[in-house]
């Protein structure tokens, strides 16, 4: 969380996972280049290079497209998700390394350009067997890289966290296409089955993994219906005894999801959607007085959704209603900032 | 994630856990079938052999050779300049197309040919450009 855009706000958990992945990529790249000189000791310098950039981008975007659902299945992984943004754009140097050479290596010696050459030296593309697979790999270096440029929160907070998110779910289709990418190119013509079996694998764990958390996320959103207003338009939400001291219990209405907080006998309400990348608020909890988000630390004052100064960001707030020891909250949403009284907690009344 | 952006990442999914997998198979399903029996062989074939036939060509020489007395062949290939291509396969062709290896840097490579080529009167070796789908050069072997 920053008041002023730096190229990166460095700190000690990202220079952690900065030396982590740094010695991940050399750890990998010296292990692949000397099973490969091994294997096969005839292989040129070049191919050597173009084999381990790919295999090492493609193996970064199954981490990168794991950390998301892994994150929202059990939050022991959210360490993992606070980074993720280096990690994205690691891989897309690496990838960018793996197409630059890839391009001067199979294209550069021709009489045409070489990007001309990427799309028209192999025209078959009405052929499966015989695609011109490198035109799927330079589809997603595009996409790779309309994210790597997008990532900073200059462009977050000028595109707006939705217009960003939608960008960079763009991932999706990228993957997609480089799965293509290397299964109508090296697989056609490797004869180790090694190769085929990972891919299959890391193909079915990311199906698996993001099947699982949208199910789970769909079943939140399907829950809410099941709120049936009162006749002041409240909502019953829950016993008090559910909302522990500086936690949140998430509601899921048809619009959007709400986050009651309860913290130093108080009860606030507030839009569940981080306005940073639109991170669960109530899977965070009251630290200093504020909420605070559980992906990038993003923090809001319970009682009106504002940012501590000299922070501002905002989100909407909700009113809250303690009646006996039942928690209720109204769905009509306040400007985002709103100052709304929080709903008190007796002091006599115990928490379980 | 705001709700919209949730609805669109369950209904992708959901469309990818048909397509990709889809796109896995098919993709599986045209792999030539017939080009991963044979591996080329680093080293030389030993004992007595005979040179079967020599065909030199500017980039590269064909020596193929027969041990005495043991059915079959060994290629030698040897690759006197650097390709301008960067990838190139070896394919043999006889009644179908068999790839029995490729080829990088300069240099010499041996390639154990199938003891079934002693029922055919001839085959072609051709090296083959996979990228750009082209031919480089084709040779007939003589048997």
């Amino acid at each position: 969380m920053s008041a002023s855009y730096q190229a990166i706000l460095w700190n000690r958990q990202k220079k952690i996972y900065d030396t982590i992945l740094v010695s991940f990529l050399l750890l990998y790249a010296i292990l692949f280049v000397s099973v490969n000189l091994i294997i096969h000791p005839e292989i040129t310098f070049e191919t050597l290079l173009i084999r381990t950039t790919a295999t090492l981008a493609f193996l970064l975007l199954h981490i990168i497209l794991m950390i998301g659902p892994l994150a929202r299945l059990h939050p022991v992984f959210l360490p993992l998700l606070y980074n993720r943004r280096h990690l994205g754009v690691t891989m897309f140097c690496v990838a960018a390394i793996h197409g630059i050479f890839s391009i001067i290596q199979f294209h550069a010696l021709g009489n045409v350009h070489p990007l001309v050459s990427l799309f028209l030296s192999n025209t078959h593309y009405g052929s499966l067997p015989y695609f011109p697979f490198q035109a799927l790999g330079f589809l997603a270096l595009i996409i790779f890289m309309l994210m790597a440029v997008t990532s900073h929160d200059f462009w977050l907070e000028n595109l707006s966290p939705k217009v960003w998110k939608t960008l960079h779910m763009g991932v999706y289709l990228a993957y997609a296409l480089v799965l293509m990418h290397v299964m109508l190119g090296v697989i056609q013509y490797e004869t180790s089955p090694v190769l085929v079996v990972l891919l299959g694998l890391g193909l079915l764990l990311l199906l698996g993994l993001h099947v699982a958390a949208s199910r789970k996320e769909h079943q939140k959103d399907q829950e809410g219906f099941a709120y049936n207003p009162e006749a002041d338009g409240f909502i019953r939400v829950c016993a008090l005894d559910e909302i522990a001291e500086n936690r949140a219990k998430i509601v899921s209405l048809p619009e959007e999801r709400i986050a009651i907080f309860r913290y130093a006998n108080h009860l606030s309400a507030v839009s569940n959607v981080c306005k940073h990348q639109n991170g669960p608020l109530g899977e965070g909890r009251i630290i200093d007085g504020c909420i605070t988000c559980p992906w990038h630390g993003y923090q809001y004052l319970p009682h009106n959704g504002s940012s501590p100064p000299p922070f501002k960001e905002k989100v909407a707030t909700y009113d809250v209603k303690l009646v006996g020891r039942t928690v209720y909250v109204h769905p009509k949403a306040y400007p985002e900032g709103t100052e709304r009284p929080p709903a008190v907690v007796p002091t006599n009344t115990i928490m379980i | 994630m705001i709700k919209p952006l949730r609805t669109y990442h369950f209904y992708l999914w959901r469309i990818w856990v048909v397509l990709l997998p889809l796109g896995f198979i098919l993709a599986l399903w045209v792999i030539p079938r017939n080009q991963t029996s044979v591996h080329p062989s680093s080293v030389a074939i030993k004992g007595e052999t005979t040179l079967v036939y020599h065909a030199p060509s500017p980039c590269c020489d064909f020596n193929l050779r027969q041990t005495t007395g043991v059915p079959g062949y060994q290629l030698e290939l040897v690759l006197k300049k650097q390709l301008k291509v960067p990838a190139c396969l070896v394919y043999l062709r006889t009644d179908k197309d068999q790839l029995i290896g490729q080829l990088g840097q300069v240099g010499t490579y041996y390639f154990d040919l199938p003891s079934a080529l002693q029922h055919f009167d001839e085959a072609t070796i051709t090296l083959q450009d996979p990228i750009h789908q082209q031919v480089i050069t084709t040779i007939q072997l003589p048997l």
